[in-house]
């Protein structure tokens, strides 16, 4: 087998860890969304609805007021949905993620004993006029 | 460091293509695969299976890909296992439903590269210890 010469290039680069170091040290905005990452992070343990809206909506370069005003909703609301102490209703969670180019889903899961349980998953009904 | 590691394949040319992809991207995109790389990839047992469905999917025999959503983009990172370390090989941005055949067999190219390269490593032999050691000699000319 042919030997290597020591000046032959090694094919272990740096690792990733020591990439994402040296990038952090270099860029602020790099550090800034780390921060975000990880409060989205520690937010979707306890309100994964939340965590979810918080992550697309900071991908989508979108602004809290932006998002209200399309939801027809105010800004207060989704600052509230985003800290995770607030439930949305139906149509209102509906609405922020057509907003965000996504459909809520309802799912039913039904637990019969011995079987695999049953479940259904349907588009969220919106509000009907009166 | 305890588990996995992840690194990035170097090229003959001491290109690094994975690494060269991340730079290359703004921060926050940036941010993201850093941080799935270290949560998935990074300081795993080794005796652990990979990452589930849908943070990982296998491609083809050993090799698999992380998969990173930002936004509506789909990253995918093809890696894949070499003892402790996890060898990060081809990154791109995923437009059609299966990973396009071209970049599998471009991953596929770089493992048996980074394969072939390993094992074209010298090695020292292990060095002798204890009290049936041979003496040290220093031999000068």
């Amino acid at each position: 087998m042919r030997k290597r010469q020591l000046h032959e290039v090694d094919p272990r680069g740096i690792t990733a860890a020591e990439a994402a170091e040296a990038r952090a040290r270099r860029s602020k905005a790099y550090r800034e969304a780390g921060d975000e990452y990880a409060a989205i992070k520690e937010l979707r343990k306890r309100n994964w609805i939340a965590a979810h809206i918080r992550e697309r909506r900071y991908e989508l370069d979108l602004t809290q007021k932006e998002v209200a005003e399309q939801a027809g909703t105010s800004h207060s609301f989704i600052s509230k949905l985003e800290s995770g102490d607030h439930i949305p209703t139906i149509p209102v969670l509906k609405r922020i993620l057509a907003v965000l180019d996504e459909e809520l889903l309802i799912g039913i899961e039904r637990q019969i004993p011995d079987e695999e349980p049953e479940r259904e998953v349907a588009p969220a009904p919106g509000v009907v006029a009166a | 460091m305890e588990g996995t590691q992840a690194i990035f394949y170097r090229d003959k040319h001491s290109v690094e293509p994975v690494n060269r992809f991340i730079e290359a991207l703004p921060e926050k995109r940036a941010r993201k695969i850093n941080d799935y790389i270290e949560e998935y990839l990074n300081g795993r047992s080794l005796d652990a299976p990979p990452p589930e469905f849908p943070v990982t999917s296998q491609i083809e025999g050993e090799l698999r890909e992380l998969r990173v959503r930002f936004g509506n983009t789909r990253y995918r990172i093809l890696y894949q296992r070499s003892g402790g370390l996890i060898v990060l090989l081809h990154a791109f941005e995923k437009h059609s439903g299966a990973v396009p055949a071209a970049d599998k067999e471009l991953a596929i190219r770089r493992i048996e590269d980074f394969s072939r390269r390993m094992d074209a490593t010298p090695r020292k032999p292990p060095r002798a210890a204890g009290h049936d050691a041979p003496r040290r000699r220093h031999i000068r000319d």
